[in-house]
């Protein structure tokens, strides 16, 4: 027996490869099916894919995939040929069988010995029988195969084995031929333990199979013989001929396979001859007088760099190949549980290391299980729940900066803190003190914990004994990270963040510092060269000694890349100097999670597709870099993680997102309602700080002198095809300031502020700054008309303009339909609403702080009660523990984190207690399909965020208080 | 480098009695002679370009390509906490150490050396801390002394210090 125990096993893995693909292939064509796609050649692979796995499991001696396969394929032939229909048993059945075979291949690979599974054979063979109607005599030949022993097989028929398996990878229509012939006359039933066909015993066996394995490929004339032999083998069915005949056709396939230590020795190989190319193309530059060498190095140069471009490649798969499993496996089990679920697959395309692939499999397949299983509803539950009685699962899959995101959504009943909690104390985990101190992410993240389940009776899905907390080891195994994010009765997102150690991610190459640097392309906004000598609408400044870019009137913080790295050393260009030199300078616009920074760099170099080499473990501290690459010279490069720029430089504070040189830093994590908001830091030219809230802020313009114009007594500017009225605010406010402009004032910076649909200029003597502040605005100190209170920061007092207070009350100068003459009526009217609206308590649900107090003060300021809540989740909580009846309406803005509007209004509809109360959403969307899905989710009206007196109108007119009308009238 | 090949030849015969041997890829660091067990050795290659990594500890030196492959520089000067006047280019003993590629720097490379474990010594207790942590022992040799460097101490030390 000549055949080494290696090639034995060689010619195995390849059989079970060859049978997984094409089983997933079947799979995948079954799904077809079942969505009703009955083309010809669907029906036709499926049906030869199955032929073939019965041909090969013979021919290695696993009868009973090949009696199951025989069984499935009998099936299929009538429906194939188109005398029968499928019908959902069939497919189900199918599948069933699908995964018996890929079970006992699973068992094969890992124990090299096909399982005894005869009990669930005979079960699928009965039903395969009556499915396809086949006769017994149609069966028996198969039946037959068993009683022949083994010492009957002619030499002529183990010539032919040989054949089939050393033949079998190349010419699939032989093979299959042959294996159709062969399988008759094999015996592997008589000797099943002893080692079929003796590839894996290293004991002689006279087994029929053995000798021709193991001398196969020294035969020179094997595949002269091979088409003769079958040819006058008058056996071969003309069926198997036909299906051979296709797969032949198929089998010119564009794929082989390839192991993938080959693919690595093929990369470091590659590495080499880039080292070579780059020696040969200095030799050749210094030696420029050889044209024809000159000639040969660039055409190694460009041969090289396409070269291991595409050795690169050759590692990656689409995670597709994986993602389209899970459509099967929801399938099967939605069904099973009685439910409906959607599966959206997004992003299949993504391409990661196969290794990679592999390892995110089972983790995969477990987050899906549990989804369907825990986190979907049933169809009941799920209609009283207000919901689609279909769930929804979305797979997605994306690159971000050398990272492989893989989120799974969900819209089921997500986590319940309740639940988590208690089971997790009763399990002995924690005890019900640290219980009560865990925010909701941490008590989600308890199913992470090893021994838990949610689920009070343990299902055959996902309940076996195996948890989340493996989930998560497995991820964390390739260095990955499991983050888990739900809200009750929404659902639940998983989200897995793989790192790659093989992705080619498209890169912009920096120097710095004299060194190359790669930033990832996904968090690059834009790049910027600013060139003091032009006139540049972009220019660095300073602010307070830091320095910062204003790009089309938003501020960014600037920092030096040279100068985070090197610390100062070796003539790095610190940040500050670049925006004093004077000089030019290349900006990078970042995106770190949201916050949008420049980067000063020395240069910028070139876009290039990099391969991300995670750095040794015991670099990872240092967040500023993702990881390392090759660049085509050779050289290695660092690349940047922007997001660890930011960090490092401090420009990132907890978790918010648009954050703008906050300095004011207060504990807000323990706030869940951090009460923060930025606000525009103006030079109004007296003493103080004065400020505008950030979120009224559309534009910050700078408008020449000579633009300014006059309409009457009302500055204006021209300004986007409309007239701009332009207020002064150090005049309205008339404080005692120092009127005069400054010396050099060429240009005046106005905040454009949007009310409505309508723009207003607000001139102010210089813009400042941007500064977050948490504390909330102290309304008592008010010692004029348009301010609207004060907030103290940890370094000083600022004074907070009350922009809609000003606009207001100038807005009659400009506007001739101006309601002077109803105030009387409407003063009398007022005092009868204030009165009435006392009874009225409303709840106002926003995550904006500004427009938070800012309704607050409307609602408040007309008599009502008003409560106030920072997101959904808060404002339902506050809903659910008030008494029935306690508030008459609630208002809620539609876009925040946690649990949006929309999510709130159906989480309300669908409580009963609450379901009742009037809901009014308040946003700035308003289209005709935002309106819709507002009103579908249960709200009953659609209001404009800003416009307060609608807002009151609107109010009134649905609680029904008197002297309403007056009111909208006087309101016009 | 003479007196190391005699060595070999020396230690040659004691295979036959003691069998006990262990081969040692060689080196200097600062005039000084240490050893690694020649299996944990990858290669030893010339001094090659290296991309520096700001912000790294000391010791680490950098990057550089391995045909293909990015290997982590460690300079053992820095390592050991050696002061002094440093060789402007060092020579590369490349070891991988679960599964990641760490170059240890160091000023000469000497012959790979076969020593009886008769020789053996552990470390004397006078040794710099800062040196013995790497160290698995030593090898009296006949006219001088072989500190043998343990990489698994070297990466643990790395993935714990940094």
């Amino acid at each position: 027996m000549g055949l080494s125990s290696e090639k034995k096993e060689a010619a195995l893995a390849e059989y079970l490869d060859e049978c997984q693909e094409m089983l997933e292939r079947f799979s995948r064509n079954l799904g077809r099916i079942e969505k009703a796609d009955y083309s010809s050649e669907t029906l036709a692979e499926i049906y030869r894919d199955m032929h073939t796995i019965k041909g090969s499991s013979q021919l290695f001696g696993f009868s009973q995939i090949g009696q199951l396969a025989h069984g499935m394929e009998t099936c299929l032939d009538p429906i194939r040929k188109g005398t029968a229909k499928v019908s959902t048993n069939l497919i189900d059945t199918l599948y069933a069988g699908c995964d018996t075979i890929a079970n006992v291949l699973l068992a094969i690979r890992e124990k090299h010995q096909e399982p005894d599974v005869s009990d669930a054979l005979a079960g699928l063979l009965a039903r395969f029988l009556s499915l396809a109607e086949i006769s017994v005599l149609e069966t028996s030949p198969l039946i037959q195969d068993k009683v022949i022993p083994a010492e009957k097989i002619t030499n002529s028929e183990l010539e032919k084995s040989k054949l089939s398996i050393s033949e079998g990878k190349q010419l699939e229509k032989s093979e299959q031929k042959i294996a159709d012939v062969k399988a008759p006359a094999r015996s592997p039933a008589p000797q099943p333990a002893s080692g079929f066909f003796g590839i894996f015993d290293d004991d002689e066996v006279p087994a029929a199979g053995a000798k021709p394995v193991h001398s196969a490929p020294k035969e020179p004339e094997l595949k002269a013989k091979t088409a003769p032999e079958v040819a006058a083998k008058p056996e071969a069915s003309p069926r198997a001929e036909a299906s051979a005949k296709a797969s032949g056709d198929e089998q010119h396939s564009e794929t082989i396979r390839v192991h993938v230590s080959l693919l690595d020795n093929l990369m470091n190989l590659v590495g080499e001859l880039v080292l070579i190319r780059n020696q040969i193309m200095l030799r050749a530059n210094s030696h420029d007088e050889d044209a024809e060498f000159l000639k040969v190095s660039q055409r190694l140069n460009v041969l090289t760099a396409e070269m291991q471009n595409e050795v690169m490649k050759t590692r990656m798969q689409p995670i597709g190949n994986i993602l389209n499993k899970f459509n099967r496996v929801v399938r099967d089990l939605a069904k099973e549980l009685d439910k409906k679920i959607e599966l959206e697959l997004i992003g299949a395309e993504t391409e990661l290391d196969k290794t990679i692939i592999e390892a995110v499999k089972d983790p995969l397949t477990h987050i899906i299980r549990n989804a369907v299983d825990h986190g979907i509803e049933t169809m009941e539950e799920r209609k009283k729940a207000g919901k689609k009685d279909s769930g929804s699962l979305r797979l997605k899959a994306s690159h971000e900066s050398g990272q492989v995101i893989i989120e799974i959504t969900d819209d089921g009943r997500g986590l319940d803190r309740e639940k988590i909690g208690p089971k997790a104390v009763e399990k002995g985990l924690l005890t019900k003190e640290t219980l009560s101190k865990m925010t909701e992410k941490e008590v989600q993240s308890l199913i992470f914990s090893p021994g838990f389940s949610t689920a009070s009776a343990l299902s055959n899905i996902s309940g076996r004994g195996v948890g989340m907390d493996v989930v998560k080891t497995n991820v964390e195994k390739i260095g990955g990270i499991v983050d888990i994010s739900s809200v009750v009765g929404m659902g639940t997102t998983i989200k897995l963040k793989i790192p790659l150690t093989l992705a080619i991610v498209p890169a912009l190459i920096v120097w710095a510092g004299g060194y190359r640097f790669a930033i990832p392309q996904t968090k690059l906004v834009e790049l910027l060269r600013i060139d003091e000598s032009e006139q540049s609408h972009e220019k660095l400044e300073s602010v307070q000694g830091r320095p910062v870019l204003r790009l089309r009137g938003k501020l960014l913080p600037i920092v030096s890349l040279s100068e985070i790295l090197l610390q100062g050393n070796q003539g790095s260009v610190s940040a500050v100097e670049a925006c004093s030199a004077g000089s030019e300078s290349n900006i990078v616009i970042l995106n770190a999670d949201g916050l949008m920074f420049g980067l000063i760099v020395d240069a910028i170099d070139d876009s290039a597709d990099i391969v991300v080499k995670s750095l040794s473990s015991f670099l990872k501290d240092l967040s500023v870099y993702s990881g390392a690459t090759i660049m085509g010279d050779g050289s290695v490069a660092l690349t940047i993680d922007v997001t660890g720029i930011a960090e490092r430089c401090q420009l990132l504070q907890e978790s918010s997102d648009d954050e703008l040189n906050a300095r004011d830093q207060q504990d807000k994590t323990k706030d869940r309602i951090a009460d923060s908001a930025e606000y525009l830091l103006v030079d109004v030219g007296a003493t103080g700080s004065y400020a505008i809230p950030l979120t009224l802020v559309s534009r910050i313009e700078e408008f020449e002198n000579s633009r300014f114009e006059w309409s009457g007594e009302q500055k204006v500017v021209r300004y986007r095809n409309l007239l701009l009225p332009i207020f002064s605010l150090p005049e309205f406010l008339q404080l005692p300031h120092n009127s005069k402009p400054l010396d050099d004032d060429q240009r005046k910076p106005v905040v454009v502020i949007q009310r409505g649909d309508r723009f207003y200029g607000v001139e102010v003597r210089g813009i400042e700054d941007i500064v977050e502040v948490s504390s909330s605005i102290d309304h008592s100190i008010k010692d004029r008309c348009g301010i609207l209170g004060a907030i103290t920061s940890s370094e000083r007092v600022i004074v907070v303009v009350d922009m809609f207070g000003m606009i207001d009350s100038l807005r009659s100068q400009v506007e001739i339909e101006a309601p002077g003459s109803n105030e009387k009526v409407k003063a009398q009217a007022a005092f009868a609403e204030v009165i009435s609206r006392r009874r009225h308590r409303i709840l106002v649900v926003e995550d904006s702080t500004f427009f938070r107090n800012y309704i607050r003060q409307v609602l408040q300021e007309a008599g009502f009660q008003v409560e106030v809540a920072g997101d959904g989740l808060d404002g339902f909580s506050v809903l659910e523990h008030a008494s029935p009846g306690t508030f008459s309406v609630v208002l809620s803005d539609i876009e925040m984190p946690r649990l949006d509007g929309l999510g709130l209004a159906r989480r309300v509809r669908a409580t009963k207690a609450i379901a009742q109360v009037p809901m009014v959403a308040i946003t700035t969307r308003f289209s005709v399909q935002d309106i819709e899905q507002g009103k579908a989710s249960g709200f009953n009206r659609y209001l404009e965020k800003l416009n307060a007196p609608e807002l009151i109108s609107n109010l009134d007119e649905m609680l029904g208080i008197s002297g309403g009308e007056v009111g909208r009238a006087a309101n016009g | 480098m003479q007196q190391m090949v005699e060595l070999k030849l020396v230690n040659g015969s004691d295979v036959k009695s003691e069998n006990q041997t262990q081969q040692f890829s060689t080196f200097y660091v600062a005039n000084r002679l240490y050893g690694i067990d020649v299996t944990r050795v990858q290669e030893v290659v010339r001094p090659m370009p290296m991309t520096p990594i700001p912000l790294a500890p000391e010791y680490v030196r950098g990057l550089i390509n391995l045909r293909g492959q990015v290997a982590t520089a460690i300079g053992l000067r820095q390592l050991f906490g050696l002061k002094g006047e440093a060789p402007t280019e060092f020579m590369n003993v490349v070891c991988k150490v679960e599964g990641i590629l760490i170059s240890l720097q160091v000023d000469e490379i000497g012959d790979v050396i076969e020593v009886s474990k008769k020789y053996f010594e552990p470390s004397p207790k006078t040794i710099s801390d800062d040196i013995k942590k790497f160290m698995s022992g030593i090898f009296k040799l006949s006219d001088s002394l072989l500190s043998t460097i343990d990489v698994d101490r070297i990466n643990k030390f790395l993935n714990h210090k940094s």
